[in-house]
């Protein structure tokens, strides 16, 4: 039946090279739309977490309280794993004054850990090494016209700090969204303490190592060590404490779901032409092998295994380019958009340079839809087949 | 028999085959109106946050203030704008600011507004949802979502700070617009107690201009204002958000364009085996006089007559969609979690699909595309037709 259903592909190379083309196309396009996607969707989640920490501490009802006070606290010892790092950060509205200029920022003061995490972002100058020294977000200080060495006041009346203090502005950061950088002040935590609330922080920041991207099960392990240990506390992994964020995450599987079946259900329709096609071109034939004893059930599988052998054969075709392809994505790539943008993007957290990702999932997805539609489409061909009588159909003329 | 008549006749001899052909092509065809439909109804709502919400339809300012949008370049005497098209014009003064309410902090970009001029320009006095719009000095309108992160009721004061003045404003109305920029930012106060926090006239003009003409009268503007001023259309205020509405044409248009191709493959390749069918008729056809590339061109009808079958489906179906999804708020919790993600988009709560007749006339590229494969592949069988060969094997 096989080597039949073979033979009977390439009689019709034409019609079965350009059917098989575009399923290959349409794999070959969901493969890399795939890739694509993920690696956006990695990027823009990996920045997150760079930005939130693996676990973050916080006061209890945190999104419920009002006031600094009520917001910070003094930081616990926790018994945490080797290799792991743990950050407090205070965090506050300041005024921010240069001259006759002022823009309102948020103030956050990073311990010397939190610090070094910005070298990458340093645009210009250095990082802060001593009180009272500053990095300002670029735009920040464009907006005020100062510079490096030029002193601006941070201004946060309102805690329980000096409520105002001079800064010199040693380094500037260059952050991928402008609307951050331009209400971006950071400083050691120290000097933000000593302005907004001293020997507090608003938040502890915990960095793991060796965790995978969406790995929660490490967390979650550490969140119920630490909990015993945080009175008055809350402790939350990173995609809790976004948590609209983490509501994106179970709505990947769906949409690129739809997306690929978008693509597979013109490939499905064009394969249900094709095959067809192949019937009406063949019903003689079909009714001679009737004739000569073939069950209906027979017949059916025939179409069957053809449509399975043309999708299978091109499905490999596209599978195979889209894998070449994904290997070249892996290494980085660009949006194929004008460079104005991609850097347009930059604000909504996503890097010009992506790197791609294809899990078994996405690939057995892919595959799935191909073998989904194989069957769906010989579906009716193979009935019509299978229900041919055999005088009628070797009188038949088109 | 004219030649669209043969063509006709001989798509319905075969109405099994049209008809799953018809499928490929309403499919892609209802996929061509929805794209385009819900792309223009993106950028629809766009320019309608940014024209009727966030920023203006045209706003006129200084050049130096367009680069360093700072209240020191703003405008030193307001302009006269002599154009047809204008039909409200409103200073504005945009100040940076630090909010005080008794529990919180919050810094952020204050509007000085004059607050009748404001209400024949902009929508936003009329979608104050509780309290009520400015109407002297002394108040002070916030967005709904600003207002609970500062923790103020209408009715409580405000402290707006900028380092060289401060004002104690009441709290007269909150504003919930389904705009992001305006529920989670949105400080409005009267013009005159801005340029009190500022020293400062107006920063900008804001100039209301019909839907569609905005581009062409910031030019036409741009033309006429004194040295040193400059004007920009809805499109040129908007942020990145615009950037993402253009990548998604740029990256969307080309795969529709791939989408018709392969409905067009699989139209030219059932025309195919039809022509390969009917060669002796066409033998015949041939040596009772018509020409080969008379018959080319039925061959060419007959792709163009069963893909526009599906195309007149396609087109019902599609826009029967679309007006569905026009008039309906199908999109709203897609848009309402992109406005809580991008708060500083400009995004609307609501996207309704656009709805024009231009859509079938792009969709109807594919009938094009179906004619023109066919008289290259079929069509050719036709032409390098042996007549003696066909007619003897009858």
């Amino acid at each position: 039946m096989l080597r039949l259903a073979w033979r009977n592909l390439l009689r019709t190379p034409g019609r079965n090279l350009a059917t098989g083309g575009v399923v290959a196309l349409v794999v070959f396009l969901s493969l890399v739309f795939l890739s694509v996607y993920a690696g956006a969707f990695d990027a823009f989640f990996r920045l997150l977490l760079e930005r939130t920490g693996h676990l973050v501490v916080r006061v209890e009802s945190y999104r419920e309280k009002e006031d600094l006070e009520a917001l910070t606290f003094a930081p616990p010892a926790l018994p945490l794993p080797p290799g792991t790092q743990v950050e407090g950060v205070l965090e506050g509205q300041a005024l921010v004054i240069a001259g006759e200029r002022s823009r309102a920022a948020v103030l956050t003061g990073l311990e010397a850990g939190g610090l070094e995490r910005q070298r990458k972002l340093l645009k210009a100058g250095r990082l802060p090494q001593a009180s009272g020294e500053a990095l300002l977000g670029e735009a920040l200080a464009r907006a005020l016209k100062v510079g490096l060495g030029d002193e601006v006041v941070a201004y946060a009346p309102g805690g329980m700090g000096l409520g105002i203090f001079p800064f010199r502005v040693v380094g500037l950061l260059d952050l991928p969204e402008t609307h951050l950088e331009a209400r971006t002040l950071v400083v050691g935590l120290g000097d933000a303490q000593a302005l907004l609330f001293p020997g507090r922080v608003t938040r502890l920041e915990i960095r793991l190592s060796g965790i995978g991207l969406y790995d929660q099960e490490p967390l979650e392990a550490l969140k119920a060590r630490l909990k015993p240990h945080l009175e008055g506390l809350t402790v939350e992994t990173w995609l809790e404490a976004n948590p609209l964020y983490a509501a994106l995450l179970p709505l990947y599987d769906t949409v690129m779901a739809l997306y690929v079946g978008i693509f597979f259900l013109l490939g499905g329709l064009i394969l249900l032409n094709a095959l067809y096609l192949s019937l009406v071109e063949r019903v003689r034939e079909f009714g001679l092998l009737s004739a000569l004893g073939l069950t209906g059930r027979r017949v059916m599988a025939l179409v069957f295994w053809e449509s399975l052998l043309l999708v299978g054969v091109s499905a490999l075709v596209g599978a195979g380019l889209g894998l070449l392809l994904h290997l070249e994505l892996l290494d980085g790539f660009r949006l194929p958009l004008p460079q104005w943008i991609l850097e347009q993007y930059r604000e909504f957290g996503l890097p010009e340079v992506l790197y791609g990702r294809l899990g078994v999932k996405e690939v057995l997805l892919t595959l799935g839809y191909a073998v989904g539609v194989a069957l769906l489409a010989a579906l009716w061909p193979g009935y019509l087949a299978s229900r041919l009588e055999p005088v009628e159909a070797m009188r038949y003329v088109p | 028999m004219s030649l669209l008549r043969l063509a006709w006749r001989s798509v319905l001899r075969q109405r099994r085959r049209t008809a799953l052909l018809s499928l490929v092509v309403v499919y892609v065809t209802v996929a061509t109106l929805f794209l385009l439909g819900f792309l223009d109804g993106y950028g629809e709502s766009l320019v309608e946050a940014y024209a009727e919400y966030v920023e203006a339809p045209v706003a006129v300012a200084q050049e130096a203030w367009w680069a360093d949008p700072d209240p020191e370049h703003g405008l030193k005497s307001l302009p006269t704008l002599a154009h047809p098209l204008v039909q409200a014009v409103s200073p504005r003064l945009s100040v940076y600011a630090l909010l005080r309410s008794p529990y919180r902090l919050e810094g952020g970009l204050v509007l000085g507004v004059d607050p009748e001029g404001e209400k024949g320009l902009s929508r936003v006095p009329a979608k104050v949802a509780e309290g009520r719009w400015l109407r002297a000095r002394g108040e002070v309108v916030l967005g709904q979502r600003l207002a609970e992160r500062l923790d103020v009721r209408v009715g409580e004061r405000l402290v707006v700070e900028t380092g060289k003045a401060a004002l104690g404003l009441e709290v007269v109305g909150l504003v919930r617009a389904g705009v992001s920029n305006v529920d989670f930012f949105g400080v409005y106060l009267h013009l005159e107690d801005a340029q009190a926090l500022t020293g400062a006239l107006a920063t900008h003009l804001a100039v209301k201009v019909p839907r569609g003409r905005e581009g062409a009268v910031a030019q036409a503007l741009s033309r006429t204002l004194p040295p040193g001023l400059q004007a920009k259309g809805v499109w040129d205020l908007m942020g990145p958000i615009r950037a993402d509405y253009e990548g998604s044409r740029l990256l969307y248009i080309p795969l529709l364009g791939l989408f018709m191709l392969l409905a067009a493959i699989a139209v030219v390749s059932t025309t195919y085996v039809s022509v390969r069918e009917r060669l002796r008729e066409f033998a015949v056809a041939e040596s009772l006089g018509l020409t080969p590339w008379r018959l080319a061109g039925q061959v060419a009808l007959e792709a163009a007559l069963a893909s526009g079958v599906g195309l007149v489906l396609g087109l019902l179906l599609g826009y029967a969609l679309l007006w569905y999804t026009s008039t309906h708020d199908v999109f709203g919790p897609l848009m309402r979690m992109s406005v809580e993600l991008l708060p500083e988009s400009g995004l609307s709560e609501h996207l309704y699909t656009a709805l024009r007749p231009a859509y079938a006339l792009y969709a109807a590229g594919v009938v094009g595309l179906s004619a023109l494969l066919a008289l290259l592949f079929p069509g050719r069988l036709v032409l390098a037709l042996e007549v003696p060969r066909y007619l003897k094997e009858g």
